[in-house]
């Protein structure tokens, strides 16, 4: 792991294009501003490993009903009413 | 016919009686498809960020639920359920979201929740691009309109 030290307003650089900011200082809670491009999700990783978790837990509990026969979902040509 | 699977998980066989493939799934047996019943995941999913193409299956139960079959590794099968948006409900979503899935005003797309047995977490939809068959999972729990509008600032800023 690489550990660097940052004042406040100092940033570090990933690659060309992230940028991450020590916003703002307070007793043990540290604020980052982070600049990406939009195409770029950022996560708490709290919040990633949890979505990681519910999905692997989803694939492990997958039962389909017995004697099911699949066909492709028509995502798109079952239109039910907007939400 | 097999080159987008992988070669030891998968047994695909081609058909000689038209297009598409038929794959032998180990929770639902033989299924067909063509190749533009796929869905990308150029991003993976999290938890299975190697998977990149899944098939939307209906168990024919009625109950909206859609099956993502993945195609990379058959033993991987996510049950979702689906709804359909209107085009305005794309200011809900993350602007990463849109650009990278190329949704626009004309969109026409879905999303699809994993139906999971951990404890509830943050709303995470799987938002699918139904023109291009590209999706994505998006973790909505820190989308905010006010925390994207502060990055400018802090681009200004230095």
């Amino acid at each position: 792991v690489l550990v660097l030290s940052r004042k406040l307003n100092q940033a570090i650089v990933i690659g060309d294009d992230v940028r991450v900011v020590v916003v703002a200082v307070e007793r043990d809670t540290v604020k980052l501003g982070i600049e990406a491009p939009r195409s770029i999700p950022v996560h708490r990783s709290e919040v990633y490993e949890e979505i990681q978790r519910a999905n692997r837990g989803a694939a492990a509990g997958a039962e389909p009903p017995a004697g099911a026969k699949p066909r492709i979902a028509p995502l798109g040509r079952s239109p039910k009413p907007p939400r | 016919v097999a080159a987008a699977h992988s070669a030891d998980t998968v047994r695909v066989r081609s058909d000689d009686d038209g297009p598409g493939v038929t794959v032998e799934l180990p929770r639902f047996g033989a299924c067909r498809y063509r190749e533009c019943d796929v869905l990308a995941f150029p991003w993976g999913l999290p938890g299975f960020s190697a998977l990149r193409r899944f098939l939307p299956l209906d168990a024919g139960t009625g109950d909206g639920r859609v099956w993502l079959q993945s195609l990379d590794d058959l033993t991987v099968l996510l049950p979702t359920a689906a709804a359909r948006h209107a085009a305005g409900d794309l200011a809900s979503l993350p602007s990463y979201a849109r650009e990278s899935l190329a949704l626009d005003d004309g969109a026409e797309w879905v999303t699809l929740s994993v139906i999971s047995t951990e404890a509830p977490g943050p709303p995470a939809p799987i938002v699918v691009n139904l023109r291009t068959r590209t999706a994505r999972q998006v973790v909505l729990e820190t989308h905010t309109p006010a925390a994207e509008r502060t990055l400018p600032a802090l681009a200004a800023g230095g």
